[in-house]
């Protein structure tokens, strides 16, 4: 962190703390402040859902209310005091979220915007009515309340504004702080996975609704939270706070913030409590305006800001750099002219006051480093992969490193193996040589060439199988799409699907992977039965794929585009993520890694952090292929992977397929492209509506009669070129 | 692979340009989905009643062609022309309505409706010729009786091939200029195909132009004046249909390595030249 | 027995004015794809404009039918903005967009016309129909034959007229539409004034039975929002089904105060709610998986 931000970041948590403590501090201020927190954290559930996950929910001042009067039952009824009421409300809302999930996110997308927003009618016409819940419709209260004796130290009124302020912000704090760590973490990243594709997501093995389901529970906690807080500033809570209204209302705050930024929501929180504290309250005529002007907000930014307060600082640094060449000159011209005056006459004062202000400047300046060094415990910076994966370019401690086990089919793919066998070879030659035959011929080194994955069986397959479809039928409706088709994949082979269009490969396909049940016939994966198993369960077992459009996460870089494929692999969950605890930070450097690894393999360390809009399709296409074996999967269907690609791209396509092979990878290929599945398969199937109308080696293949009048219709020849 | 044709696409189209006969032109267009380049650099013209080929393995880049000319994808770079105006960049329902019509692989009908409201569906942009409507319609109807006799039925219900002649009809009832076919006989019993082929050579005699994307070769090239051969998104072969049939490269524009053919099997047809 | 007779008849306003939002909703739904979620503006502006026009002695029949020439200028405000504008950054943000309109438009509402409740002008007449010991006021009553007729109205559109047509056909299939010189833009926009016109027709018939303010007429919209689900929000008949089952069980259930044991949930305030999450809770556990619409279509447009 440079000197400059880490005193200002210091300065901000200095003023943050301290303020209260001057004199003559208005109480509207503290109003506004502590409702800026209140604010926040609703705010920031909307965030989660919206922003992270990709789901909307209109019901977020329901469950804030929930959370409240839950809280205020409990300490009415049990007697429960301070902290323990913040705990209870956060568990209300989220509870209430997961009975909502369950029913809600069974439909997709935009049908749960009106589910959540029937509940929060439903509420508050009958739920929020309710004596059993609350107290009566002008509002629940709860008794005053303090820590300690009155007289001793330490004693804490809680109804004390500046106290309630410190809570307020701890609070806040405590929660951004969580919620930055959730996204950075495996369950973010699966979010993140959910919200850009869900089909890609689940081939990565993430159970898309338990994840869904996951992320309201989150979100519902907090706006459970953010209502257990108002009542303990408040000691009194009305249902009229938390109707359909207010839900409409945190969804400005949110939109306002741009949905994707934790630090858009902070200075969206603050603009509102700003209006709210500042000049509605002032002026109870203007308290009609808020509603008013709270959706023009949000009419206005989405309509024309798109981003929000949180993309402010991308558009400012834009601007500042397409300023730039006009002013800097300007700027400089200035500082010359009055620079040296300036320093002359003001050298006096700055003897005096320097050592002063250097120790001001140290001590904040520590501050803001401390804080940093908090906040960013497990951001390790990927950008210089020494410091996170010194184990891939340290050669010294490198001796004795055993080749990395290619045949174990039942282990993910050891690329850190591979990539740390490389580093010896990649020293001597030195970093970015960047020559394709090189990289893969290090590669094909590391590997032990002659251990392709499984063993010779029978019919020149190889052994084991580790796909076998048998039997096959899916029939939709009356049309029946794949008819009694069988066919099998063994350990190391190269094997093709191919056939003309409207041939049922892409069903076929589907019923493999697990997006559709075949009406007839089983699937068999690793030995195990699947047919009936779910997308993300048959990936666990080791299968990856590819897609013919591509499905990469468009708003994240190639880096994290591949670090969300570690998630198999990786076992951290909830309290982990939240928490960052020990064993959280050591699979995320794993992770990371991994993903290091599969980098260099693949020679994309130069596009690690581009984002992946800015990218040409041929690398993209690589960066698909590079997500499977982070996976380390041993099985991987790539579907019409040469599909946009030109002849020389696709040359290339095939030496990487070659090479995944040597690195222990069994690969499934549907083409187009017969020429290409000719020179790379060892085994081809061939596909006509519905059937299975030849299966053999490329050459017999080719030249089978029936494969050609599919095809062209004439009773050509073709001779092997 | 590139270019083996006898005369190069641009020689073909400064003839015809030539002699004012070029109803539709190609030239360099280049067609992305998103991030996926479809088409690099297509150039073809079609001359007024040809009737013209658009052959290549799947994922050539024919139907991206078909779509480009009707305007369902914008090409980012090139042109195209028709009647030599620039139709490249209009929405769909503005090229139709200058006279081109298409009919998309799958038929594209609208299930729900009646095969007589698809029908009249397909003579909306020329709804103001209220006068010649009834006539259109029953010169479809004759050549398609079999759609006279499920005219009430919904057109989600109609077999494979009727669908097919019904989505001709529709196309057919726009009275285009232009007729752009994508796959006529995907899916098709021969019979039926046959039929169809004769209608459009019908449709070709008196005067419409037809641009068609055929899976089926020989079919293809015996009802055709001319055709391309796409490859990868981009033009390898050209020339007189007549010509393409015994040529081998166009075999392995297909499967791959060289090859040495029989006579190929002819359309029922007969061939055009 | 007479009391169920008589909350069938007080279900049959609710019935009609379900259908015709429903309807909308629908129609809608088809031609944009996106579920507009802002239904209620439509009814809502009919209704205050009605009853401001009415304040400024305007005849009745006039601001009548400036009422519904409101309803429907906001349909197709609504899909200019909201829906077309918005369509590059996806279904989401369109949905996000129609919830800010509806935002908007009561908040606009509160502030102009304030949030008690006023006496909308009554367009049908007063008095009401006697049922056994109770009695329906024509004001409800009149809703039901109202909205058939509007139902018809827009059938005979669909089925009769060439841009009827033309809008059936490009709800079912853009590209196709597209292909034969139909403008899919337009048969939406299209799609969204008829919306807005039926919306607009309910937004004042309710007032003027139950009183306008902006909550009840924006949000009252939501029970419609659950029949044009049931009906899968494709067909007409299903949203007519969807209709009288929402209307007539949400209608009935005071209905069950008969029965001493239900009596005390059922007298309480917001039981039709109550029923109308439990119905709607059921209609998407049931409908889930359908709800999936796989538009593989609408893709190249």
């Amino acid at each position: 962190m440079s000197r400059r931000a880490s005193v200002l970041a210091g300065a901000v948590i200095a003023a943050l703390l301290l303020w209260p403590f001057l004199p003559h501090v208005p109480h509207d201020v503290f109003t506004t402040v502590i409702l800026a927190s209140v604010y926040l954290i609703p705010a920031l559930s909307l965030v989660l859902l919206i922003g992270m996950i990709g789901q909307i929910s209109l019901c977020q001042a329901t469950l804030v209310g929930m959370g409240a009067f839950v809280a205020a039952r409990g300490t009415l009824a049990l007697h429960i005091h301070f902290p323990l009421t913040l705990l209870v409300g956060t568990a209300a809302g989220g509870l209430t979220a997961v009975v909502i999930g369950l029913v809600a996110l069974r439909v997709r997308g935009l049908y749960l915007a009106v589910a959540t927003m029937i509940f929060a009618y439903v509420a508050d016409q009958y739920l929020f009515t309710k004596g059993w819940l609350v107290q009566s419709q002008s509002g629940t209260s709860i008794p005053f309340e303090s820590i300690g004796k009155r007289g001793t130290l330490p004693y804490f009124d809680l109804g004390n504004a500046k106290l309630f302020y410190y809570i307020a912000l701890a609070v806040a704090v405590t929660a951004l702080y969580l919620v930055a760590n959730l996204r950075d973490s495996r369950i973010g990243r699966a979010w993140s996975a959910i919200r850009g594709s869900e089909v890609a997501a689940a081939s990565l093995g993430i159970d898309v609704m338990r994840f869904k389901l996951l992320g309201f529970a989150c979100a519902g906690a907090l706006a459970g939270l953010g209502g257990a807080l108002t009542l303990v500033g408040q000691r009194t809570v009305a249902p009229s706070q938390f109707d359909f209204t207010n839900s409409l209302f945190f969804l400005s705050i949110a939109v306002v913030g741009g949905v994707r930024s934790l630090g858009g929501a902070l200075a969206s929180s603050l603009l509102f409590a700003t209006l709210v504290g500042e000049i509605f309250f002032r002026n109870p005529t203007l308290a009609n305006y808020l509603n008013l002007v709270s959706s023009g907000l949000l009419i206005v930014v989405l309509l024309f800001f798109r981003g929000g307060l949180g993309a402010l600082p991308e558009k400012f640094r834009a601007a500042k750099a397409r300023l730039e060449p006009r002013y800097r000159p300007v700027w400089e011209r200035l500082v010359r002219r009055w620079g040296p005056g300036l320093r002359a006459s003001t050298a006096p004062v700055r003897r005096v006051i320097s050592p002063a202000v250097g120790v001001v400047s140290g001590g904040l300046s520590a501050v803001g480093r401390g804080a940093s060094a908090v906040v960013h415990v497990r951001r390790d910076t990927r950008k210089t992969p020494d410091q996170i994966a010194p184990s891939l370019e340290n050669t010294q401690e490198m001796e004795a490193v055993p080749t990395p086990v290619v045949r174990d089919v039942n282990a993910p793919i050891d690329v850190i193996g591979l990539a740390r066998s490389m580093a010896p070879a990649l020293a001597s030659e030195g970093p970015g040589t960047g020559d394709t035959d090189d990289v893969q011929a290090l590669v094909r080194a590391a590997a032990d060439r002659h251990a392709v994955a499984g063993e010779p069986g029978a019919d020149n397959r190889r052994e084991p199988v580790l796909l076998s479809a048998e039997h096959i039928t899916v029939r939709f409706g009356g049309l029946v799409a794949v008819n009694d088709a069988s066919m099998q994949v063994g350990a190391g082979e190269i094997v093709g699907l191919i056939g003309p269009n409207g041939a049922g490969k892409t069903t076929l396909f589907n019923s493999i992977l697990g997006l559709n049940e075949p009406t007839e016939g089983t699937v068999h994966l690793f030995g195990q039965e699947v047919t009936t198993w779910g997308v993300h369960q048959r990936a666990a077992l080791g299968i990856g794929r590819t897609f013919q459009v591509l499905q990469l996460f468009g708003d994240l870089d190639v880096f994290d585009n591949l670090l969300v494929a570690t998630h198999l692999q990786s076992h951290v969950g909830i309290g982990g993520a939240t928490f960052v605890t020990r064993s959280a930070l050591i699979a995320e450097r794993e992770a990371r890694e991994r993903v290091h690894a599969v980098l260099k393999l693949m020679e994309l360390e130069r596009v690690a952090n581009e984002p992946v809009a800015s990218l040409p399709f041929g690398t993209l296409r690589l960066v698909e292929i590079a997500r499977t074996l982070v996976t380390g999967a041993r099985l991987v269907c790539f579907d019409e992977a040469a599909s946009g690609l030109d002849s020389a791209e696709t040359e290339r396509l095939i030496e990487w397929f070659r090479l995944l092979r040597e690195i222990g990878v069994t690969l499934l290929v549907i083409e187009h492209d017969v020429d290409m599945v000719v020179r790379l398969c060892d085994y081809i199937y061939v596909l006509d509506q519905g059937k299975l109308i030849a299966s053999g080696v490329p050459q017999d293949v080719q030249r089978d009669p029936n494969v050609i009048a599919s095809y062209l219709g004439t009773s050509a020849e073709v001779v092997p070129a | 692979m590139k270019l083996f044709g006898r005369r190069t696409p641009s020689a073909v189209a400064d003839e015809a340009n030539r002699k004012g006969k070029t109803l539709l032109e190609l030239r360099s267009v280049n067609v992305r989905y998103g991030l996926v380049p479809a088409l690099r650099g297509v150039s073809l013209i079609v001359k007024r009643k040809e009737m013209v080929a658009l052959l290549g393995a799947n994922g050539a880049g024919k139907s991206t062609t078909l779509k480009a000319i009707s305007g369902l994808v914008h090409p980012h770079q090139g042109e195209i022309e028709l009647n030599a105006q620039r139709i490249d960049g209009l929405p769909s329902p503005q090229v139709v309505t200058r006279g081109v019509a298409q009919l998309p692989e799958g038929r594209d009908l609208f299930p729900g409706l009646t095969v007589k409201e698809n029908l009249r569906y397909g003579y909306w942009p020329n709804r103001s010729d209220r006068s010649h409507y009834r006539e259109t319609l029953e010169e479809i109807l004759e050549v398609f009786p079999r759609l006279r006799e499920r005219a009430g039925q919904k057109a989600g219900t109609l077999s494979g091939g009727e669908q097919q002649m019904l989505g001709v009809g529709m196309a057919l009832m726009a009275r285009p200029e232009l007729l752009l076919v994508d796959e006529l006989s995907l899916g098709l019993a021969p019979k039926i195909v046959a039929q169809l082929y004769e209608v459009l050579n019908q449709v070709n005699a008196r005067g419409t132009a037809i641009l068609l994307v055929e899976q089926f070769i020989p079919l293809a090239l015996a009802n055709t004046h001319r055709a391309y051969v796409l490859s990868k998104g981009e033009v390898v072969l050209e020339g007189k249909s007549a010509d393409l049939r015994d040529d081998p490269a166009l075999i392995s524009s297909y499967l791959g390595g060289t090859t040495t053919s029989d006579s190929p099997q002819r359309g029922r047809t007969g061939s055009r030249h | 027995m007479t009391t169920i007779v008589l909350y069938l008849f007080l279900s049959l306003p609710l019935v009609g004015a379900y259908l015709l939002l429903g309807l909308g909703i629908t129609v809608i739904y088809q031609a944009s794809r996106v579920l507009n979620l802002a239904h209620g503006v439509m009814a809502m502006g009919a209704a205050y404009a009605c009853y401001q026009l009415t304040k400024w002695h305007v005849p009745l029949a006039l601001s009548l039918i400036a009422g519904l020439a409101v309803g429907t200028l906001l349909g197709l405000l609504l899909e200019r903005v909201f829906v077309r504008r918005l369509r590059p950054s996806g279904p989401m943000t369109q949905t996000v967009g129609t919830v800010a309109a509806l935002s908007f438009a009561i908040a606009v509402a509160s502030r102009v016309w304030g949030t008690l409740p006023v006496n909308a002008p009554a367009v049908l007449p007063s008095g009401a129909l006697h049922v056994g010991k109770g009695f329906v006021p024509w004001s409800q009553l009149g809703i039901f034959p109202i909205a058939l007729v509007g139902a018809g109205f827009l059938f005979a559109l669909f089925q009769f007229t060439d841009m009827g047509l033309a809008m059936r056909g490009a709800a079912e299939n853009r590209r196709g539409a597209a292909l034969r010189g139909v403008d899919p833009d337009r048969t939406a926009a299209l799609a969204w004034a008829l919306g807005g016109l039926l919306a607009g027709l309910a937004g004042i018939l309710l007032a003027g039975a139950n009183g306008l303010d902006p909550f009840s007429s924006s949000l009252g919209v939501l029970p419609a929002f659950v029949a044009a689900l049931l009906g899968g929000l494709e067909t007409t008949t299903g949203v007519a089904i969807g209709a009288v089952v929402v209307g007539v069980v949400q209608g009935m259930v005071p209905a069950f105060g008969v029965f001493p044991s239900l009596s005390r949930i059922v007298q309480g305030q917001g039981a039709p709610q109550l029923v109308l999450g439990v119905v709607a809770l059921i209609v998407m556990a049931s409908r889930g998986a359908r709800l999936v619409t796989g538009d593989v279509r609408g893709d190249t447009l």
